[in-house]
């Protein structure tokens, strides 16, 4: 099942780990999502990609249907992203889905306040992650193609 | 027949004796009045008419309860008083107190006695009347300097009195000698300027005019010097008052030294829970942060190991032998078991070192989650799960789902090999608490172990079926003990097992500690 082809929407993955972005991608093919996507390494990379520049108040990008987001990133942590693109009035608009190993209370908690779309926390069993991918970031790639 | 002058003879003499009589009744000073059988006035002294403010006219035929705006009309008086003649008693020291319009509160011996009339043999009551006012004041007086002089023999404080005017000590007592280590004649007949030992509280001619002229000085914190050259740290207090138109100073010195030793050792060791406090609140946060590290980093390369072997058999099929696919299999099991290793012990960590969020949970709801979820997951097995109303309870919500999410696991985990699998989850209030019960037909335990059920890592089980990472029910435990309640566990051998856990009515422990801090 193809999803879209178009090549100008994108999916960002933010994420640090080299093993974990090439998981996140073989999961993202394993459901039949080609979308391309577009990796930021750590926070202030994936600020750079949407605004420009990391103190940028102007949203740069429109491209991403989806942000994959990982938390304990280099530089400026996932929160932190999260809520600058929360607190952005055109940026909010972007789903934004937190992809991390934790499962501390606090980030969910945080996560939520700040306006995540969705919380996913990485399984360690490849299977179970697929599946996880497929739910959430399915349902935002289509949720946000149908709306206007 | 008596002939008249036998009879003018004998009228004389009763009309001498008679006046005798009154003679020495009006010299007597008591206030004494006469009563006819009736309890009427017949006479009265001089001294009743003068004490009592009283005339002849106002009383003389009166009732006696009548008379002096009825202040005799007391009825334990009455009593004694119409008894004395039909009884033939009498009375002596019967006690009044009475607030008389002329001459304000006064306490009065009446004593009665019976005597025959004037010139008849009638019989009549004499009623003396001694005031004793001025004797009870003094009496309580001298109890009070009797007391007064007690206390201060035996007072834990040193008292001094010293002259106003001169300032020379007139009397110390025996505490204040024992404390400055000076004997008495070292203090009495001196000036307080002159006792060196007196010098930081008196230290020069305007302090001691201060002690003269203030009605009260209270000094705190004092340090005084012994005559051994210790100090010892006192409390000061100053009075001023007047004995025998003199003014005098009474100073009490009271030694503070071991109350203040123990302000200071309080002090200290306050000081050291604070930093001890601050330092565990600094491991604490660095457990935090590290247990935030462990879960994001350790579990990283594991996602990788089981990840690309899961990959590389999804990938490489058909060219994955049986064996190899097997060896696969078990990198990726053995990375999962890790992974779920340190999931239960993050959970362990994190139940040890949180501190209990209390709030009021609707168990149920909590259990009917856990129920449904297995239900959805366990769908090749036939267990039937039986919720009894669990109600509502005070209690940390997230920690409480660790308990039975935990209890709820090994209940589903043990009934396996159950053909119908029955699981009951139930509450039952205690008279102070209340109580929980997980029940399962499980493979059950022998009670020999139920001691080790509890322990971290010891596992009961050898059956690959049934293995887990053996630190739930030790976190089950935490938590419990955390919230000031009790866990146990009862089994048999193929017969299934029953948790039962408590919590108090009201989750105040967390509180107390709270106290505490």
């Amino acid at each position: 099942m193809v999803i879209m082809n178009n090549k100008e929407v994108e999916i960002l993955l933010v994420e640090d780990n080299a093993s974990d972005e090439e998981l996140a991608i073989i999961a993202l093919k394993n459901n039949n999502i080609k979308n391309k996507i577009h990796v930021a390494r750590d926070g202030a990379e994936a600020l750079e990609y949407l605004f420009g520049s990391v103190d940028s108040e102007t949203l740069k990008c429109v491209g991403p249907l989806v942000i994959l987001l990982d938390l304990k990133l280099p530089k400026i942590d996932g929160l932190e992203v999260l809520r600058r693109i929360k607190s952005h009035p055109e940026a909010k608009k972007i789903p934004v889905v937190v992809l991390t190993s934790s499962s501390e209370e606090k980030d969910i908690v945080e996560s939520y306040r700040l306006g995540v779309n969705s919380y996913i926390r990485k399984p360690v069993d490849f299977n179970q992650f697929t599946d996880a991918v497929n739910q959430i970031g399915l349902y935002w790639l289509l949720l946000n193609k149908q709306s206007p | 027949m008596q002939n008249v002058t036998d009879i003018e003879q004998i009228e004389r003499k009763v009309q001498n004796a008679r006046l005798y009589a009154e003679s020495i009744v009006d010299t007597i000073r008591e206030p004494l009045i006469v009563l006819d059988a009736d309890l009427k006035v017949v006479s009265a002294n001089r001294s009743f008419y003068q004490t009592f403010k009283t005339k002849p006219e106002e009383t003389e035929g009166k009732l006696v309860y009548d008379i002096g705006a009825q202040q005799w009309n007391i009825p334990k008086l009455r009593e004694l008083l119409e008894e004395i003649l039909p009884k033939n008693t009498s009375f002596d020291n019967f006690e009044i107190e009475y607030d008389f319009p002329h001459l304000g509160k006064r306490i009065l011996f009446l004593n009665a006695r019976r005597i025959y009339g004037k010139t008849n043999k009638t019989e009549m009551i004499l009623l003396a009347i001694e005031d004793i006012t001025e004797r009870k004041q003094v009496e309580v007086l001298s109890a009070s300097e009797v007391r007064y002089r007690r206390l201060f023999e035996s007072a834990k404080d040193g008292i001094m009195i010293l002259d106003a005017e001169t300032g020379i000590i007139v009397d110390v007592n025996p505490f204040l000698i024992e404390i400055s280590g000076y004997s008495k004649e070292q203090f009495l007949g001196k000036s307080i300027l002159e006792m060196g030992f007196l010098k930081d509280i008196v230290t020069n001619k305007d302090k001691f005019m201060e002690l003269q002229q203030q009605e009260y000085i209270h000094y705190e914190d004092l340090s005084l010097k012994t005559v051994d050259g210790r100090r010892i740290e006192v409390e000061f207090i100053s009075n001023v008052y007047e004995v025998d138109h003199r003014k005098v100073i009474r100073c009490d010195i009271r030694d503070i030294t071991e109350r203040k030793q123990m302000e200071h050792k309080l002090n200290e060791a306050y000081q050291k829970i604070k930093t001890r406090t601050k330092e565990l609140e600094m491991i604490n946060e660095h457990l935090d942060s590290f247990a935030y590290s462990v879960s994001h980093d350790l579990r990283a390369p594991l996602r990788a190991i089981s990840g690309f072997a899961q990959v590389l058999i999804d990938t490489q099929g058909y060219k994955v032998s049986e064996e190899m696919r097997h060896y696969l299999d078990r990198i990726s099991e053995g990375a999962k078991k890790m992974g779920q290793l340190i999931d239960d012990l993050l959970s362990f960590s994190r139940a040890t070192r949180s501190e209990i969020k209390y709030e009021k949970i609707n168990v149920e709801d909590i259990v009917n989650g856990l129920v449904k979820a297995y239900r959805d997951v366990e769908l090749d097995r036939d267990i039937e799960f039986i919720v009894t109303p669990l109600g509502d309870v005070e209690a940390d919500k997230e920690m409480l789902k660790v308990v039975f999410s935990n209890l709820l696991q090994n209940a589903v985990k043990f009934t396996i090999d159950r053909k119908k699998a029955r699981i009951e989850i139930g509450r039952e209030q205690k008279e102070d608490h209340i109580q929980f019960y997980v029940k399962d037909n499980g493979i059950g335990f022998d009670m020999k172990y139920k001691d080790k059920l509890f322990k971290a890592f010891q596992r009961l089980q050898t059956d690959e079926r049934f293995t887990g990472t053996g630190i739930g029910l030790t976190t089950v435990k935490r938590i419990i003990s955390k919230h000031g309640g009790t866990i146990w566990a009862n089994g048999e051998v193929d017969k299934g097992a029953e948790f039962c856990f408590t919590l108090p009515s009201k989750g105040h422990v967390e509180d107390l500690i709270n106290d505490v801090k």
